[in-house]
């Protein structure tokens, strides 16, 4: 009874293809836009978890900036504001203040892209590098992990001694992954394409792929992977910039930290140590309140979308609940003759419901096929990485029958309280 | 369930008894069109109807095929007093003991004659492979089995009428119950069709009741009721009787004009 109820309403349908595929819009545009939010929002999520996980969830960013809400700021010529930065002096108080809920902190100072080629003579041996100068926090803040040797001593951070530590891409490329070759070796770095110093290989860490991506299209092999110095090495060989000090850190927050609130505190605690400059402000930032604001924004734009969606389907299933009614009285004979041959009203009911059903079912294919396309060319336009939901093809099956059985059940439901002989006398 | 009502005592198969029935037209106008009918027939029995159009032939016709509900009056059904059955179990009496004919055919659109014929047998739940094979022995029955795959669009009258009799015998009712079957028919295929309806009452045993306004069809017949504005003013045995089956209350009327 089931499967010929299925092929009748399929022949029903297929009579009318015209009707059928108008009716079918309304559910179409509904299932495409439902896709497409969940496509695209489930896009961001992802990107916002692996931004998070790059980021450490414990972490708090700290940066200041000349305040351009401030009319005075914004009149300025740029670089005409007069410089601040967070004193040793401000670092140490805050450390001191905070000294429970603060585990590290973090400073980074790039200095230079470069590309080491440890023999003239075999240009195809190389490894690209960008030099960045770290402090013994930012191990911890953003979770290195070491493979062979150590992170520098002591001495080597205060004095900024030309002491690297490298990746097991740099190794793989100049060493064949041999990282007890590659501790201790000293390799000729090129700053900025002016000076050359020369570096010891201290330490190798684990790059990671995930945290950091690597550029679509790029070999393995021409990946540009970290190269850490000592901060100071990093500032000292840029004057300009050792008169800047410290302008942005980031802390790393002990365990249970309520990382929003704490960034809040921090925030108002620089702040008031800068309140002679009123032309700065500073920022706190924490990967909680990052989510909690992509969130809102995905929130509203899912609202709004699905706001259509459901309009959409609404028309669709009025559009569907029209189209049976018009085609149950087109039937009626049919529907009469039924009845005369003993077809109980359950069986005429479920007929016309089969046939809504599958006529939602059909519209929620096609949708789900047009909202993973547009899915997926919202995502490429947006930058993230589109990934077809399971749950969307349930959603586009869920939806559709939903819509079928809901919006049939009436006219169906009228067909089936037909009297027979007014049904066989209709003309 | 026989039911022990006073008033029904033969063994016939439909028994009607002050049969009435009226339409309600606007509020309060009512219009009578049967007033009264009283009918028995017998099991095996090939009854015509005649009568001026509009004189109720089809009315009562569609309450006898419980399609519609008397006004007033008693109906019995091989025993079962219908008027204490639900519809649904209605639905299943006219599924499995009565078979319409209409003048109209009414086939289902779109759907093949096989499929038309399997339709009753459905909505009896009998198996696909079952149904498959008792169509095409019905269509065979009427001539149509190479005509089994074609849609109603594609086949002649008295081919449709045909599929529409193969259809009526599907779950082999024991009432065949036709409404001008010949109707919209030319003589040459109302005949064949009228001798299908011999075949059945005489190879199959089927109790068939004929609406006809054709003279001599319904002289064919067993017995021939004339209604007119829904009396039944005469009842007349007719002259090619093949069982032989006495009607009740009848009288012989023979040199009467039908
Ligand atoms: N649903 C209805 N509502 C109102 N009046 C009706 C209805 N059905 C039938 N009638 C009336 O009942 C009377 C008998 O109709 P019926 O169809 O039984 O006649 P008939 O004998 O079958 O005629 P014909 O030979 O033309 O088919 C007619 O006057 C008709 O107008
Ligand atoms: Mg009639």
């Amino acid at each position: 009874m089931f499967f010929e109820n299925i092929k009748l309403a399929v022949s029903s349908l297929f009579a009318n293809k015209l009707r059928t595929f108008l009716t079918m819009l309304g559910i179409i545009i509904g299932i495409t836009s439902v896709i497409a939010i969940k496509t695209v929002g489930n896009a961001m999520t992802d990107s916002v978890q692996e931004q998070m996980s790059a980021f450490g969830v414990n972490n708090v960013s700290i940066s200041m900036y000349p305040d351009f809400n401030n009319t005075e700021v914004s009149n300025m010529d740029y670089d005409s504001i007069p410089k601040e930065q967070f004193t040793q002096e401000m670092l140490q108080d805050m450390l001191k203040t905070y000294s429970s809920q603060i585990t590290a902190l973090s400073v980074e100072q790039f200095l230079s892209s470069s590309k080491v080629v440890p023999d003239p003579d075999v240009p195809e041996v190389y490894a690209n590098i960008d030099i960045d100068g770290v402090n013994s926090g930012y191990f911890t803040a953003e979770n290195i992990t070491m493979i062979d040797g150590k992170i520098f001593d002591k001495n080597a951070f205060e004095n900024g001694s030309f002491q690297a530590i490298v990746s097991d891409f740099f190794v793989n490329n100049l060493y064949g992954g041999d990282t007890k070759k590659a501790l201790g070796k000293q390799v000729d770095v090129t700053v900025n394409d002016e000076t050359t110093e020369t570096y010891t290989i201290v330490g190798v860490y684990r790059y990671d792929v995930s945290k950091m991506g690597i550029g679509e299209g790029t070999a393995t092999k021409d990946v540009s992977t970290n190269f850490f110095v000592p901060y100071k090495n990093a500032v000292d060989q840029q004057p300009e910039r050792q008169k800047l000090g410290i302008t942005n850190f980031t802390l790393v927050t002990s365990a249970g930290t309520d990382t929003m609130a704490f960034a809040d505190d921090v925030k108002q605690f620089l702040t008031d140590r800068l309140q002679e400059n009123t032309l700065y402000t500073v920022d706190a930032f924490s990967m909680q309140s990052m989510v909690e604001e992509s969130k809102k924004t995905m929130d509203s734009l899912t609202l709004a979308i699905t706001a259509i969606a459901a309009i959409a389907l609404l028309v669709g299933g009025i559009g569907v609940m029209n189209i049976m009614t018009v085609s149950i009285t087109e039937r009626t004979r049919e529907i009469g003759t039924r009845k005369a041959l003993g077809a109980q009203n359950s069986a005429i009911r479920g007929q016309f419901i089969t046939e809504a059903v599958i006529l939602c079912l059909v519209g929620g294919l096609f949708g789900m096929i047009d909202g993973i396309i547009v899915g997926y060319v919202a995502c490429h336009f947006m930058g993230y990485v589109a990934k077809v939901p399971l749950s969307s093809v349930l959603i586009a099956f869920g939806f559709s029958t939903a819509i079928g059985v809901f919006f049939g059940y009436y006219p169906a439901s009228k067909a089936a309280r037909m009297d027979p002989i007014e049904a066989l006398r209709y003309e | 369930m026989r039911n022990d009502n006073a008033g029904w005592t033969g063994n016939s198969i439909i028994h009607l008894e002050g049969i009435t029935k009226s339409f309600y037209l606007g509020t309060d106008h009512e219009l009578e069109v049967l007033h009264g009918i009283g009918l028995e027939v017998n099991d095996g029995e090939f009854v015509s109807i005649v009568g001026e159009s509009g004189s109720g032939k089809s009315t009562l016709m569609n309450i006898i095929g419980l399609l519609d509900h008397a006004t007033s009056g008693r109906y019995f059904m091989e025993g079962v007093d219908i008027s204490a059955v639900r519809e649904s179990a209605l639905c299943t009496i006219r599924n499995r003991q009565i078979g319409f004919v209409f003048q109209t055919y009414n086939l289902i659109p779109r759907t093949s004659a096989q499929k038309n014929v399997e339709m009753p047998m459905l909505y009896a739940g009998v198996r696909p492979q079952e149904r498959a094979e008792r169509a095409m022995a019905l269509l065979q029955m009427v001539g149509m089995e190479d005509r089994a795959k074609h849609n109603p669009d594609e086949l002649s009258g008295g081919q449709r009428q045909r599929v529409a009799i193969a259809r009526a015998m599907a779950n082999d009712p024991a009432i065949i119950l036709a409404d001008e079957p010949t109707g919209a028919l030319d003589s040459r295929t109302g005949r064949s069709v009228m001798d299908l309806f011999h075949r059945l009452h005489e190879e199959e045993g089927k109790t068939i009741i004929l609406i006809t306004h054709s003279k001599p069809l319904a002289e064919e017949t067993d017995r021939i009721l004339t209604l007119i504005d829904g009396r039944i003013t005469r009842e007349q045995q007719g002259p090619f009787r093949a069982h032989g089956v006495p009607a009740p209350d009848s009288e012989t009327l023979d040199s009467d004009p039908v």
